[in-house]
């Protein structure tokens, strides 16, 4: 009997993992999870790990690429809107295809996060604010639509999601003061199906019943953190009627990829700080949903759910990570489905998938100091995190077996300083602006956190602000990458270096792992940050076990 | 501002990001006309720059003076009007001396990072044969 188990149980696994893995969008699935229920690559053989093959793009600028695999090919994208299609086995080139930009204005370098496949398309969204579908076999151009006028300040350096019969992305631009949204695309044509804005109009009724941007005038974040708001000068700056048409210049961006429940149809997304940035005076309110995660008809676009982190945020800390799906204990001990983010605040937070309630925030994964002051003039207030986090667009990958999420954090102490400027179109609208402080040290970590609890399990600490992304397997392993070139394997369990490589540029990208003919792969993008000035390439890198 | 008549060199610290003017892109607080650098032409000019934006790199490249309308979207070295007359792009905390002969003409010292001198990320600098010594003139 005991050998015929272990023979069922040797053709089960057997079977399994000869299954190809795909990995066919930005986050590995719709839930962006980033896990790859895969063991052959583990704890024990990870230490031979071997570079499977490289491919050399040869576009050198901030390469925060996760490549997508489907049938045996990969496609990656590099900063510029170069798409190139290779053999996932070998590296070798199949086509490349070349976007040509138009007025490009964008924050924080020329990124791309990726593409996304679809039946016979792959989709990509540009810096010109574009969006552009290829032949997957070809790379020849099937349509192409204008998002939004780049010359506005409007770009895009996120990836699509398909859903059904629709690409759904976001837009970037708040640092130019563009009022944000999020579109769905007719896959076939390119047609705008719906876009919702993230910053609302004045008489636009919010799920909660509230009107417009204003909100609720919280004082707290999450009920618990004094934001220092002065409401009383915020409502007589309402009543004066000096900023009633400041949302159309609110901000708002959604960087990141969305996250999509196939079974309910919702989409989850994260939105990003209200414009401009620093100099609040110039929005008085809540300024909804900037700063935000948020809940989504994918149908229709309409809005479902909001969860304002930061009202009125005048740090910068606002929403970019892409929401994960997975499952946690609520606060009542069962286990439920739940959406969680970890924002630039350095929290977890872990929310009722249905309602947007806030079940828990973890403890921070990164020092938090002067919390919420205001920032001032002159040499400007101290505070941590820093405006690029605690996390920053960085993807998180959890375990949903052990209920573990596992994130990138980045400590960078910086004076906020506020200056008011009027807005102008097209040009960057900070109000203010982050100074470093010198001679104070920058680090990061890798966070895993219990997401039952909300307490961290261990830290992987970095010389340097970490910025790229992580991927977990059941292998018992968190791959991830940092800005010195190294691409390392930590144990999942324990946060213990079992594997490293030097990939001779910053390791600034979420890495991926695909499946052929039973062997795993796991690939990352090698070619340095802007945000983060990590050495600059055009490398991606694959690894996997000798045969 | 330093200077030294007898060997004829004037010596200039810039900080970028010295305050939030400009959403901190400006060199020791300002930006656009706001100041004007002003050099006896046949002098050495030397510029130690420092970048203290926590988000944005910043450079210098000597550039013509532009019109409003041909302000270039951004500008490598290889554009220096003066042989070297530029740094590399700086990221937050670092810096660079970069040194060079002041020949008589009208020039900016631009940001010439993507977008950053559109923005307004340029002073003026002018070297004139009948100036004694250096001297900064601030826009009223």
């Amino acid at each position: 009997m005991k050998l015929i188990l272990i023979y069922i149980s040797f053709c089960f696994s057997y079977t399994v993992l000869a299954e190809p893995l795909e990995w066919p969008s930005y986050g590995g699935n719709l839930q962006q999870t980033r896990f790859v229920d895969d063991t052959s690559v583990n704890t024990h053989n990870v230490s031979q790990l071997k570079l499977a093959w490289m491919f050399q793009t040869g576009i050198v600028g901030s390469f925060e690429n996760t490549p997508i695999v489907q049938d045996g090919i990969m496609y990656v994208t590099t900063p510029y809107n170069h798409i190139y299609a290779l053999d996932a086995r070998t590296g070798k080139r199949l086509w490349r295809y070349k976007h040509k930009l138009g007025t490009t204005i964008y924050c924080c370098g020329p990124n791309n996060k990726g593409a996304v496949i679809s039946g016979d398309l792959v989709i990509m969204a540009t810096l010109d604010a574009m969006l552009v579908a290829l032949d997957k076999k070809t790379g020849k151009r099937i349509w192409e639509i204008s998002i939004a006028n780049s010359e506005q300040g409007y770009s895009e350096t996120g990836a699509p999601i398909i859903f059904q019969d629709k690409v759904i992305i976001g837009i970037a631009g708040a640092e130019y003061g563009i009022r944000g949204f999020i579109s769905a695309y007719d896959l076939k044509t390119g047609e705008l199906v719906w876009r919702w804005y993230t910053i609302p109009e004045p008489d636009e009724i919010q799920p909660d019943g509230t009107k417009g941007w204003f909100g609720v005038f919280a004082e707290k974040a999450d009920g618990i953190n004094d934001l220092h708001r002065d409401i009383a000068a915020e409502k007589a700056a309402i009543a004066s009627g000096e900023f009633d048409n400041a949302w159309e210049h609110g901000g708002g961006s959604s960087w990141m990829p969305v996250t999509i429940d196939k079974q309910t149809g919702i989409v989850y997304a994260t939105i990003g700080n209200p414009a401009p940035d620093l100099d609040g005076g110039q929005r008085p309110g809540d300024n909804r949903w900037s700063a935000s995660i948020v809940a989504l008809d994918s149908t229709t676009g309409k809005m479902i759910w909001g969860y304002q982190y930061l009202p009125h945020d005048i740090w910068d800390l606002d929403a970019a990570s892409p929401p994960i799906l997975t499952q946690a204990k609520n606060n009542h001990g069962k286990v439920v489905p739940v959406v969680i983010h970890a924002g630039k605040t350095g929290w977890v937070y872990v929310h009722d998938r249905v309602t947007g309630k806030l079940i828990r925030r973890s403890e921070p994964m990164i020092e938090q100091k002067n919390l919420f002051a205001i920032p001032t003039q002159g040499q400007g207030t101290e505070m941590l995190p820093g405006a690029n986090g605690g996390v920053n667009w960085s993807p998180g990958a959890i375990d949903p077996r052990s209920h573990t999420a596992y994130y990138a954090n980045l400590h960078q102490p910086m004076y906020y300083e506020v200056r008011s400027v009027p807005w102008r179109q097209g040009r960057l609208w900070l109000g203010g602006a982050f100074k470093v402080i010198p001679g104070k040290k920058q680090s990061g970590n890798i966070s895993a956190v219990n997401l039952d609890t909300g307490k961290i399990i261990w830290q992987y600490q970095t010389d340097k602000p970490m910025i790229g992304g992580t991927l977990a397997t059941s292998g018992g392993l968190l791959f991830s990458g940092e800005s010195n070139g190294y691409f390392f394997a930590l144990n999942s369990r324990t946060g213990q270096k079992l594997w490293q490589f030097q990939a001779g540029a910053g390791v600034n990208a979420a890495p991926m792992a695909y499946r052929i003919e039973g062997k795993l792969y796991i690939a990352v993008a090698a070619g340095g940050n802007a945000q983060v000035n990590a050495p600059r390439g055009g490398t991606v890198v694959v690894f996997t076990l000798n045969d | 501002m330093h200077y030294d008549t007898s060997s004829k060199q004037v010596h200039f610290e810039l900080i970028a990001a010295k305050n939030a003017n400009n959403n901190g892109y400006n060199y020791n607080g300002y930006y656009q006309n706001a100041v004007t650098l002003k050099v006896p032409a046949g002098w050495i000019i030397s510029i130690t720059f420092i970048n203290r934006d926590a988000n944005a790199p910043h450079s210098i490249v000597l550039t013509p003076a532009f019109s409003q309308n041909d302000i270039p979207d951004e500008q490598t070295g290889e554009f220096a009007i003066i042989n070297r007359a530029y740094t590399e792009v700086l990221h937050a905390n670092e810096q660079e001396t970069i040194s060079f002969p002041a020949k008589e003409g009208r020039y900016w010292l631009f940001c010439g990072v993507k977008r950053h001198g559109i923005d307004g990320m340029w002073i003026p600098l002018t070297v004139e044969r009948d100036l004694q010594i250096p001297a900064l003139h601030f826009r009223q």
